[in-house]
Parts: structure tokens; sequence; C-alpha cells
């Protein structure tokens, strides 16, 4: 047997209707309200602790969401970090690269006449006892034997050995190189040669009437006719005479760090004869 | 070590020498890595094993280097000479020798090198050779015993594993 409830079948349906609406009109009744209102009430803690509850549930979601979107985002600012470390490295390459080529349009602008090429520094002499570098041109860009090898502030060294596609420089601080030299100001002459030591080169032969000042710029003389005239060669850091000396020496800053070459530029031999001294 | 082991680390110590970067130069001197290869080759083996050694790390450095003909082979062959016939002469109430041997073998090297140089006219070279002489030496000393002390560890190591290995069957 089945019991026809309020809840079931059309008599039901409507008694649920009539309920509803009775209970919307008895709420809005003011008799009713201040027991609406104690139930309201009752209700607080209730909806206070699920709404606790429903926070409690929400903050490790929420933290995980965030800590699943940090990561994320963390991702991306490494990645971002690595891009923009990258392009710091080759702006920084580029600006080095800049630099060499304004000074070393500075350098053509000041020796017109000289016609050359620019090279890189692609390895240096594992021996102690000599200083010298290899260059990335060879005999295919048309350099010799004896080229000529300079920077933008002044003289690299000479080439002594040449492969199709490299050469080896002998830089001026080898205690093997050695080049003719003058003063600028006071006009001394002498001979530069390395020491060995890539910050100090010395000047020989120097007369005992020459008065070099320190700081004073030491240039090439041009005699020989290997190296061009005026290239300058370093700077008078101290002069040792002696009366008792018929010639005098200067011991010179060189004008190059040979120690962070990185370009050189490499005198074409088919430039003209000395130039103009600046 | 093997022969082809030992040659692997010469030829390590070459490239590695020719490569050195320029801000890791101390007083501005490379150190001579092939060198102290070559003084512990010939401390450890005899007279033959020093002279085999010596010409194969001194014809690879010429074949690198700017320096006149065979000027690193015959610096090398002192080198490894002077270290084989102080050995000769050790013994056990002169421990301290040994000691010795490394800074008298970059000594001899550097001045056999400079008699070759000098020889082809370089005159200046000896101010080169007084320049960097005292921290070429310390760097061969300081690279002989960084080498040691890494096979020692690698022993150790080597042990170690083979201890646990047998305790493992």
């Amino acid at each position: 047997m089945r019991l026809r409830g309020p809840g079931r079948g059309r008599h039901g349906r409507r008694w649920l209707i009539v309920a509803l609406v009775a209970a919307v009109i008895a709420v809005q009744l003011p008799v009713l309200r201040g027991p609406a209102d104690a139930l309201r009430e009752a209700f607080v803690p209730a909806t206070r602790l699920l709404t606790d509850l429903g926070r409690a549930v929400d903050a490790p979601l929420a933290s995980w969401r965030a800590g699943e979107d940090l990561q994320a985002e963390n991702a991306r600012l490494r990645a971002e970090n690595a891009r923009l470390e990258a392009d710091n490295a080759r702006l920084a390459e580029l600006e080095r690269q800049n630099a060499f080529l304004l000074a070393a349009l500075g350098f053509k602008q000041e020796y017109a006449q000289l016609t050359f090429v620019t090279a890189e520094v692609v390895g240096f002499e594992p021996s102690n006892l000599a200083r010298a570098l290899t260059i990335n041109r060879g005999h295919e860009d048309g350099v010799r034997p004896g080229t000529v090898v300079v920077a933008p502030r002044g003289v690299v060294g000479q080439v002594t050995a040449v492969t199709p596609r490299s050469a080896t420089v002998l830089l001026l601080t080898d205690p093997r190189s050695a080049v003719d030299a003058r003063a600028q100001e006071s006009g001394a002459r002498g001979v530069v040669a390395g020491l060995g030591r890539p910050d100090l080169l010395v000047m020989r032969y120097v007369r005992q009437e020459e008065f070099l000042s320190l700081g004073e710029r030491v240039s090439t003389s041009g005699l020989g006719g290997v190296f061009p005239r005026g290239l300058p060669v370093g700077y008078v850091g101290y002069v040792q005479r002696r009366d008792v000396d018929a010639l005098q020496e200067a011991y010179l800053e060189p004008a190059v760090d040979y120690t962070h070459l990185a370009q050189v530029l490499v005198l074409r031999s088919d430039a003209p004869g000395p130039p103009r001294g600046p | 070590m093997t022969v082809l082991g030992r040659l692997v680390l010469l030829l390590l110590a070459v490239a590695l020498q020719a490569a050195w970067p320029r801000a890791l130069r101390p007083a501005g001197v490379t150190p001579d890595l092939a060198l102290a290869v070559v003084l512990a080759y010939a401390m450890a083996g005899g007279p033959g094993v020093a002279l085999a050694w010596a010409t194969v790390g001194g014809t690879l450095l010429d074949l690198l280097s700017s320096l006149p003909a065979a000027t690193n082979l015959l610096s090398h062959l002192a080198g490894a000479g002077v270290v084989t016939l102080a050995a000769l002469g050790q013994r056990d109430d002169r421990p301290w020798l040994v000691l010795a041997l490394p800074p008298l073998g970059t000594i001899a090297a550097y001045a056999v090198a400079g008699l070759r140089l000098h020889l082809a006219g370089s005159s200046e070279v000896w101010a080169a050779v007084l320049a960097t002489l005292p921290t070429a030496v310390v760097l061969v000393c300081a690279a002989l015993l960084g080498g040691w002390l890494l096979g020692a560890w690698l022993r150790t190591l080597r042990r170690r594993r083979a201890r646990l290995s047998f305790g493992q069957e």
C-alpha cells in the first residue's frame, strides 16, 4: 500500500506551493519578524563554522594555485633571465667591437696613408720566455712574415710566421723584439726593446745629452723601413741616467695593453711608404 | 698509470698551458703545466722514462711556441735530466731532497731555454728569465702538489669503491 504524502502527486505539489507562499507572507509579517530573526541568529554559528571551514579549505587551495602560478612565473622569469643574460653578453661583445671599430676609425683617420685589415686574437704563446700571439689572418689575407701589427693605441708587434689562415705575431714586449723609436717632445732617439714583461719596455742607446721627461710619448721613428713613422710605442716611466755611462736608458710603459688584446689591425704590405708623423 | 694515460695527461697539460686564461696568470706568468708533468714522470721513473717524456713534452710545446726551434725540447730535457740526477742521490737520510727536485728542474729548464735564446741572438732574455723564474718555480711546485693531492684523492676513492664492492660480494 502506498501513502500519499504532501510531497507526492498533484496534491503534494499543491501543498508545497501553498506552504512556500505562506512562508513568504509569514516572513513579511511584523509579528513573525522576531522569531524569524531569532531563527536567523540561531543559524549564525553554523554559517560561521561553515564559512570558516570553507576558508580553511580555500586557503590551501589558493596557496596551491598560487604555488603553481609562482612556479610557472619562476620558470618564465628564469627563461627570461637566461635570454637577457645572453643578450647582455652579446651586447657587451658588440660594445667591445664597437669601441674597437671606433678606435680603429680614429686610427685610420690619423694614419690615412695606411691600409689595414682587422684580425681577431685567437691564441697566446704558451712559453713564459716569449711574448707572442696568434691571429686569425694568414697568407690568404695578404699577411706576410714581417708584416706590422698595431692596435688603435699603438704598436703591437710583427708577424714572424704565417699559415694560410693564421699568423704568429711577436709582441713588442718579447725580448727578441726591437724597434727604432723617437721621443715626441725631446726628440731623443733610441731602440725600444722588450723585456719579456707585459707591462715594461726599455729604450736603450739614448744619448746623454738628451733629456727625456716622464710621461713623454715615444713613437716609432720609421728608420729601418719596417714600422711606419709616428706609431705610439709607449710612455716614459723611468729614466736611468748615470754620469759614468755614455748612453742612458729609459723604461717605458707600453702604449698598448698587451694582456687584454682581443682585436688588432694588420697593416697591409701593399701600403705606401712611411707616412707623415702626427 | 699506463703509457697512454700518461700521454693523455701530458697532452692535456700542453693544451691547458696553451689556452691558459690571461686573467689567471700570477705576475703575468703562465703555469708550466707541461714541464710539471714531465718533472713528475721523471721523479717517478728512471732516466730513460725522463728522457722519453721530456722529448715528447718539449716537442709538443715547440709545435705551439714561437720560440726558436727546439728551445722547449732542450729546456724539458735539462729539467728532467737534473731531476733524474738529483733523484739518484736521494737517500733515506735526505728525504728533503725530493722537495728540492721541482725547483731544481724548473731552474735548469729556464736556464737552458735562456741560453738557447741568448745563442739565438736575444740578449734581453736573461731579464725575462729573472723576472719570470720565481713565479714559475712556485707555480710548478703548486701544480705538482695539486696533481699529487688529486692523485691521492682518486686513489682513496678507488680503494673505497673496491672495498664497497668486495663487501657487497
